[in-house]
């Protein structure tokens, strides 16, 4: 049982990191800023203007 | 659809962020909706709203290409790509195990008497019609131009393109190998009694069973009306076009792995799995061909080119639907079934474009490396425009009525005239004209590479490799 948790554990943190919402963590905790819809929306605009504007390297 | 309208606000205003919370609501009322809809079609008063006529269908499905070309993405396209992903993996999983599981006797024999070119499905030679297909993990000019409806989301730099895009073509090759599994443990006659046309085996299921058991693959009507019983159809004659078949062979699968009560909720499963591969073709399409026309037409009405300006969203999406939808009034309208007409036609043009997209890489290649690795692109260029070209050739000028167009056209005009025959002939003219202007077109693109590539390797053309510069996107995220 101990196991079964420790994998539904896993499972929802590997879930959180493709949905995003784990990022959006990072980013709260880093600027100090609490959540909200407006939040939520800068962020994601952040990370899309990060990734366009260096898609060519590494 | 109402699903993802309703996960599109829930993340847009009700729980931005929430991205999980969204996913597993909006994934139980999908099951709910399949489970549901047993009811729903049990129901005397609720059944009839929801049974539509084909056109009635045709057009809905022209209303939501245009909804989700002209809505914002946030709303309808991106919850419904995103929910779809889902399920998709799911199923694709779920089969590969249900097979493994099984084991399932293949049922067809590797060739019928068909191969010879006469068969009732798709008349036509092994060569070149075995080779025009909707193959996406093989050649796809679709996704050629557009990738797909999550491709931008996986890939952050240039160089990702190559594992997402390899693996999206072995993906969509494992695919299509269990869906020919489960197309093939059908019984034979079960399956050409599904798929063939009232025109070809006869009207009534007595006289298409006579046919098709003639042909050597024995089935009773008897057997076909047990099936369409238990996954709760009325009946499962002349449905033409692949999806219900493949839908039968995998309820077939996992009925067998398991559960074969519900084989009535794997069909409607698979069913709406298949469905949900033909909405990405109609909203993304629509949306990129949007896209397209408004640049094109920029040049000529500055304003079209505003991604935001709603006249001009509205406009160019009606155009690109009414050009598409067209085509599938037409096929509704066939009285041999549209997937007689549309298919062909969608293989062609599917396969030309990707000779174009396979003739730009060759110029690219060459452009960069010189003759060193050509050869990737070139060899399969070859060998598409071969066959395409063939199997377009053919389609129009065969002299054989079930292969050729202007053939079936002909042998149409000397029967006597009725309403039906008048609509075969005038879609069978429709479809040599369509096929003969692509394949024209085509034959410009890849002439004037031809010259392009000439002038490189003779050192006459210019070798510069050009490319657009990153420009920022000016669109805020709320007008995505």
């Amino acid at each position: 049982m101990r196991r079964l948790r420790k994998f539904g554990r896993l499972l929802l943190a590997m879930l959180r990191e493709i949905g995003d919402e784990n990022a959006y963590q990072r980013h709260l905790a880093a600027h100090g800023r609490e959540h909200s819809g407006a939040e939520w929306r800068r962020f994601s605009e952040e990370r899309m203007r990060a990734k366009y504007a260096r898609a060519k390297c590494c | 659809m109402p699903v993802a309208v309703f996960m599109g606000l829930y993340l847009r205003y009700w729980r931005p962020g929430k991205v999980l919370e969204c996913s597993a609501i909006g994934f139980l009322l999908v099951l709910a909706s399949i489970f549901g809809g047993r009811a729903v079609a049990a129901s005397a008063s609720l059944a009839p709203v929801f049974t539509l006529s084909a056109m009635a269908l045709a057009i809905g499905i022209i209303v939501y290409g245009f909804l989700a070309s002209a809505l914002p993405v946030w709303l309808l396209l991106a919850p419904r790509d995103y929910l779809s992903t889902f399920v998709k993996l799911g199923v694709v999983c779920m089969l590969a195990v249900g097979i493994l599981v099984v084991r399932p006797h293949l049922q067809l024999p590797a060739f019928t008497r068909f191969v010879d070119g006469t068969g009732p499905i798709f008349a036509g030679k092994i060569f070149p019609f075995c080779f025009i297909t909707i193959a996406c993990g093989a050649v796809s000019g679709f996704h050629s131009l557009i990738s797909s409806g999550t491709t931008p989301k996986m890939i952050a730099k240039e160089w990702h393109s190559v594992p997402v895009g390899y693996g999206s073509m072995l993906l969509e090759s494992f695919v299509a190998i269990m869906a020919m599994i489960a197309a093939c443990v059908l019984q034979p006659g079960v399956y050409f009694a599904v798929n063939s046309p009232a025109g070809v085996v006869g009207a009534s299921p007595a006289a298409a069973v006579a046919t098709i058991s003639n042909w050597g693959f024995p089935v009773t009507a008897a057997t076909m009306a047990q099936l369409a019983s238990d996954v709760g159809e009325k009946t499962l004659f002349f449905r033409t076009g692949g999806a219900p078949s493949l839908a039968l062979g995998m309820a077939h699968i996992f009925a067998s792995s398991g559960g074969s009560a519900l084989i009535g909720f794997w069909y409607h499963f698979a069913i709406m799995f298949e469905a949900l591969f033909i909405l990405t073709i109609i909203d993304a399409g629509t949306r990129v061909g949007r896209f397209m026309l408004q640049d094109l037409l920029s040049h000529v009405v500055p304003p079209l080119g505003r991604m935001t300006w709603m006249p001009g969203v509205i406009l160019t999406s009606a155009m690109v639907v009414a050009g598409w939808g067209y085509f599938l009034i037409q096929g509704v309208r066939d009285p041999l079934g549209g997937i007689n007409s549309l298919w062909p036609l969608f293989g062609i043009s599917n396969q030309l474009l990707a000779g174009i997209a396979l003739c730009v890489a060759t110029t690219i290649l060459l452009k960069m490396h010189g003759a060193k690795f050509v050869c990737i692109t070139f060899a399969p260029l070859v060998w598409l425009v071969t066959v395409t070209f063939a199997a377009g050739w053919q389609k129009i000028f065969s002299p054989l009525p079930a292969v050729g167009f202007l053939a079936q056209a002909e042998r149409l005009a000397a029967a006597p005239a009725t309403a039906a025959t008048q609509t075969l002939i005038f879609n069978a003219r429709l479809d040599a004209a369509v096929c003969g202007v692509l394949m024209v077109l085509v034959a410009a693109i890849l002439l004037d590479s031809v010259r392009v590539w000439y002038g490189i390797l003779r050192g006459t053309a210019d070798r510069r490799v050009s490319e657009t510069p990153f420009v920022l996107s000016r669109l805020q995220v709320e007008e995505l």
